[in-house]
């Protein structure tokens, strides 16, 4: 026997559980005619090589349209493949202050969807492959990384704005996903939104067949040949819906943020942040999230699961099943649910209140509610509210305590900076606007300049000045006069031709927004880090155990008490810090805490380090520096 | 009274003789006799596997006999069946010639063992990565029966999956 031989199904799984590469299955069937009509013909195999590579980022991220329906998944694959590879040619020019600047990658790979699974493809082994290096102690290469998260950003940007200007008929959890997505939803995060929504399914399939709900009166369930559900009575359907309910909302574990609860403030639980409305955060356990988000969760598991079934019927008669959000509520059918706040400081941040639809409407006139305001709270959300809704948590207007937590120092896990805020507030107003004829004065340059010159925020810039050229209102005609820019910049183009980062004379260029992030900090102007005394080196504050990593010294004009006294440090909450010297213990020897740098570089964000200041992080004797790039 | 064994019968009636937790390493020969037997086994089970002769059996249940108390991933879990390493136990098992190996990889197959027809893939796969039509040819001794026009046209089609 040889290997032309084996059976197509043998030679399935040798190519996919073996792992292999496209190039590798590629040869196998140049060698002959057999493997050649085998291996090409399979359309399983290339579909599981396509998932493999790009599909699940594709499901991850909603945008099926990137598969051609109407092509092999061969014709797919190959197309996808050619991209893949332009991109990692294109990355080896990359020059992270040169003429192929972020600008260049800006333009090209940020646009389309159909670059999405590439990007996060590229991003996921650049990743593994800093984390295995740096848990090896060896010199590793940072602005790949760095330029890969921001283009991944910057789509993630492009996709969650484009929704919110013009949302579309989905549910109130796609836009809330959304959100997240726009909100710097990182691509992991992002993946645990269908595996937390797989587990629910499972969860709910298991309650149909549990030996404690068949004894609740739900008698019949047939999902094998006519997939039918039905209840005997209206409370084993209700009893169901609860218990379903129930289940679905204790898949929110919030484990993560329990374990760290031990050390913080237990208010953390009980006051709502703005983190709370962040969709991603909540899927992956992170955050106890917003009555308004666990409701949206389980309107979407609960509807999708029960349109599985092709028909329900309560006591014998057919019945439409109905889940739509109230101003308060999750309704279903007649039945009302309220994540009410658990005050015992045990268990669940929530407990799930329930009520018919007699019981809540004597509960809500007990509150001394009029009629008005009942028939009110308990109306169905229309789509447009979703994104007012949505709009109103931009502007941060209505949130209690969101802006406290961004001071609140011992946060559970890596969170917002003010300036991440003040750009969520700026595009609260950006879409505020638009919906409202657009900014009626030139506040808007101003403000686009302030928030550009922010964090890594100018590589948004082309997607807000294309949505407010698609608005096509008056904003655009005072941009363009404020930023001297053509009127009709095509969005492959903007940066580079229109807009140059290398540019200091340029509206916004690498150079002013690192001297304005200086200015900002209130040592006054001075030219930066033109002594690199200490640069690179990586420190620990002692008091507030804050990591970061020295930039350089303020210069000696800019202080009272002596020359180099104070130096800037990029610390862990993204966020450039003024530190006195001897506060500061540098960091010789990570060994004993192997993921230090990692954990430093993930939350100090790559996006900024790799962009604005470092190309690599070198081992002297065991010790990381961090090296400049180079101009 | 000493534990009723299994009695698997190669195509050239080979017999080999093995405990009952050996031969329920696959799961057609477990599903029969838990079919023929819900009581548990009672005497000695024979089984005839027509489709294998002697010394791939041989092999498939010195593999088995290894394997006998291995826990392997969730049988359902594809990811972690497909991360899953080779043992280098399987390593220094798959020592074979190519044909027998493919016929173990077979065997596995029809006795339903997906965890050696799964290393015998990766195995194979391995012998794979990273080699040139001409490498892979030499390799597995596969004749070339395109004409030059044939190839050089393939080729071209197929140049996308080169590194450029």
């Amino acid at each position: 026997m040889k290997l032309e031989d084996l059976p197509s199904d043998i030679l399935y799984r040798i190519t996919t559980y073996g792992g292999l590469d496209i190039r590798s299955i590629i040869n196998l069937s140049l060698t002959n005619k057999q493997l050649f009509g085998n291996i090409t013909n399979d359309d399983q195999l290339w579909r599981y090589v396509y998932y493999h590579n790009w599909g699940s980022t594709s499901e991850d991220y909603q945008i099926s349209h990137v598969l051609s329906s109407d092509k092999t998944y061969f014709d797919n694959v190959m197309h996808f493949y050619k991209l893949s590879k332009e991109l990692e040619a294109d990355l080896k020019r990359y020059e992270p202050w040169g003429n192929i600047n972020v600008g260049y990658y800006l333009n090209k790979y940020t646009h389309e969807d159909v670059y999405i699974p590439i990007i996060v493809q590229h991003l996921n082994k650049k990743h593994q492959n800093l984390l295995s290096s740096l848990r090896k102690f060896h010199d590793t290469e940072l602005t790949q990384l760095s330029l890969l998260s921001n283009i991944n950003n910057c789509q993630n940007f492009r996709i969650g704005l484009n929704y919110l200007n013009d949302p579309d008929d989905s549910d109130l959890e796609y836009a809330w996903f959304m959100t997240s997505v726009m909100n710097n939803g990182s691509h992991k995060l992002i993946h645990n939104r269908l595996n937390k929504l797989q587990l629910i399914r499972t969860k709910l399939y298991d309650i149909i067949y549990r030996d404690d709900l068949q004894s609740h009166n739900l008698t019949k369930v047939n999902l094998s040949a006519s997939n039918d559900l039905s209840f005997n009575d209206e409370s084993a359907y209700y009893n169901f819906i609860q218990k379903a309910i129930n289940e679905i909302y204790s898949c929110l574990s919030i484990e993560k943020l329990r374990k760290e609860m031990v050390k913080l403030d237990i208010s953390y639980y009980h006051d709502t942040f703005i983190e709370d409305f962040d969709i991603l955060r909540v899927y992956s356990d992170l955050s106890k999230g917003h009555p308004y988000v666990i409701v949206s969760i389980i309107q979407k598991a609960l509807y999708e699961f029960m349109n599985k079934f092709n028909s329900i019927s309560v006591a014998g008669q057919p019945i439409t099943f109905t889940a739509d959000i109230t101003k308060v509520f999750l309704k279903v059918n007649n039945f009302y649910v309220f994540p009410e706040l658990n005050h015992s400081g045990s268990g669940h941040p929530y407990r799930l209140r329930n009520f018919t639809g007699s019981e809540v409407f004597d509960y809500l006139r007990s509150l001394n509610m009029n009629h008005m305001t009942v028939e009110n709270f308990l109306k169905p959300f229309q789509q447009s509210e979703y994104k007012e809704m949505v709009i109103n948590l931009e502007q941060l207007s209505s949130i209690h305590s969101a802006r406290e937590c961004v001071i609140y120092e011992r946060r559970p896990t890596e969170f917002l900076n003010p300036d991440e805020l003040e750009f969520k507030e700026f595009i609260g107003k950006f879409l505020f606007y638009k919906s409202n004829g657009g900014y009626s004065d030139f506040s808007i340059c101003s403000d686009f300049e302030r928030y550009l010159m922010d964090s890594n925020n100018l590589i948004h810039f082309n997607t807000l000045y294309q949505i407010l050229k698609k608005n096509n209102n008056q904003s655009i005609r005072m941009l363009t006069q404020y930023f001297k820019l053509p009127v009709d910049i095509e969005y492959n183009e903007f940066y580079g031709k229109h807009f140059n980062l290398l540019d200091e004379k340029s509206p916004i260029s690498f150079q002013r927004v690192i001297e304005s992030k200086i200015r900002y900090t209130q040592r006054g102007w001075s030219t930066p880090f033109t002594d690199k005394t200490a640069r690179g080196q990586l420190v620990k504050h002692s008091r507030f155990d804050t990591i970061g990593v020295v930039l350089g010294p303020v210069r000696e004009s800019d202080v009272t008490n002596g020359a180099n006294k104070y130096y800037y440090v990029h610390t862990m909450n993204k966020s450039i810090e003024v530190y006195d010297i001897s506060a500061l213990i540098p960091i010789n020897d990570p060994v004993g805490d192997k993921d230090l740098v990692i954990n430093f570089i993930e939350r100090a964000g790559i996006e900024i380090i790799g962009l604005f200041y470092f190309s690599e992080i070198q081992y002297l004797d065991g010790t990381p520096f961090f090296i400049d790039i180079k101009v | 009274m000493s534990e009723p064994k299994v009695i698997m019968v190669s195509s050239d009636e080979e017999r080999f003789k093995v405990d009952q937790v050996v031969a329920e390493k696959s799961v057609t020969i477990k599903n029969m006799i838990r079919d023929l037997n819900p009581d548990g086994l009672t005497e000695d089970f024979e089984v005839p596997v027509s489709t294998i002769r002697a010394n791939v059996l041989s092999k498939v249940l010195e593999w088995c006999e290894h394997h006998k108390t291995t826990v392997f991933p969730d049988e359902d879990d594809e990811d972690a069946k497909k991360t899953a390493p080779i043992e280098e136990w399987d390593r220094t098992f798959f020592r074979v010639d190519q044909e027998m190996l493919y016929e173990i990889i077979l065997a596995a197959n029809f006795l339903n063992i997906t965890p050696l027809r799964d290393s015998g893939c990766k195995i194979v796969a391995e012998m794979i990565r990273g080699k040139s039509p001409e490498e892979l040819r030499k390799v597995f001794n596969i004749t070339n029966d395109f004409t030059a026009e044939e190839e050089a046209a393939i080729r071209r089609e197929n140049e996308w999956a080169e590194d450029r």
